[in-house]
């Protein structure tokens, strides 16, 4: 109670910077009709992709999924169609995209495999990180790698992709712009 | 109804990630509510204002949906259409999120679900009218 009652401030602070930004028309940002370049040759299961479009209204990175292997990222991206498995080709429409990587290779095996288990379960962005029932897409990332042993960014209210971007459990390893 | 309504869609959002108050919680409102509309469904005059009262409750969720549904508005304002939903039905997600995993043609079965929401609490509306109208002395003011 104590921890949750420490993060009101800034839950409250984050939820009004959101809100503001919405009515101004500003959420999950807009594609901008024009392809990042880049190379998905030497990707590693369990690295991330974090995605950037326009008109962000909760941080520069708009959308983050989590490599699993095959071609394939887990993506709890929207409420219509909640935790999917989509090919890594589909997020080369956002304007830029980085790739992370775990330092430990074993962590990112953990963390796929939690979230392949995660596919089907629906999209709720109002979800707490301690239900594990519904998913968005940095809790669903933030949550595998929990799982394998790594705390990505502290425990809070909302986890967005800008706080796995400055995680320091991961190395960069490449940044694509369109 | 429909400021008990938003009422419970502020605490539902108050107690996220106490999943059992918020399942009590809705409960709660639904059998309350029933009560309370069976209650005041006797006094109601006609089944068409009753219908239009419980439209009324629900019509954010309705526009969310038909936002969500009709193709042209979706691929517009799909992206809030689907957000308005979320939080009109958010005080229902921790009962939905019930539901195996998996999906309905392509969409998420917890979506296909929340889009009926608003519809069944609609026609749970209406049924709690005929249901309170039940008996002789009601009968004629069915029309």
């Amino acid at each position: 109670v104590v921890g949750r009652s420490a993060q009101v401030p800034e839950t409250v602070a984050f939820a009004s910077h959101v809100l503001h930004e919405s009515v101004r028309g500003h959420l999950n940002g807009e594609y901008q009709g024009r392809q990042n370049h880049a190379q998905f040759t030497d990707l590693q299961t369990g690295d991330i992709l974090l995605c950037h479009n326009w008109n962000g209204g909760y941080g520069y990175w708009t959308h983050v999924v989590l490599y699993a292997g095959g071609g394939m990222a887990v993506d709890a991206y929207n409420f219509e169609t909640g935790t999917t498995l989509s090919p890594v080709q589909n997020y080369l429409r956002y304007d830029e995209i980085r790739l992370l990587r775990p330092y430990r290779s074993q962590a990112g095996k953990i963390a796929a495999r939690y979230a392949l288990e995660c596919v089907g379960k629906p999209y709720d962005p109002f979800s707490s990180l301690g239900d594990s029932r519904s998913e968005y897409c940095s809790k669903l990332i933030w949550q595998a790698y929990e799982k394998a042993g790594i705390s990505l960014c502290a425990r809070k209210a909302w986890i967005v992709p800008d706080d796995l971007s400055r995680s320091a459990e991961l190395v960069e390893v490449s940044t694509w712009a369109s | 109804m429909g400021t008990s309504y938003i009422f419970l869609i502020i605490v539902s959002f108050l107690f996220s990630g106490y999943i059992r108050i918020q399942q009590g919680l809705v409960l709660l409102w639904f059998v309350t509510t029933c009560w309370v509309l069976w209650r005041v469904g006797k006094k109601h005059p006609t089944l068409k204002q009753w219908v239009v009262s419980a439209v009324l409750t629900q019509l954010p969720g309705i526009v969310a949906v038909l936002i969500c549904a009709v193709p042209p508005i979706k691929a517009r304002y799909g992206e809030w259409g689907n957000g308005v939903l979320e939080i009109w039905i958010h005080p229902f997600l921790p009962i939905l999120e019930m539901l195996p995993k998996g999906w309905v043609w392509h969409y998420s079965d917890v979506y296909v679900v929340a889009c009926a929401i608003p519809f069944v609490l609609v026609a749970c509306h209406t049924l709690i009218w005929m249901i309170s109208m039940r008996g002789p002395e009601h009968t004629r003011e069915w029309t």
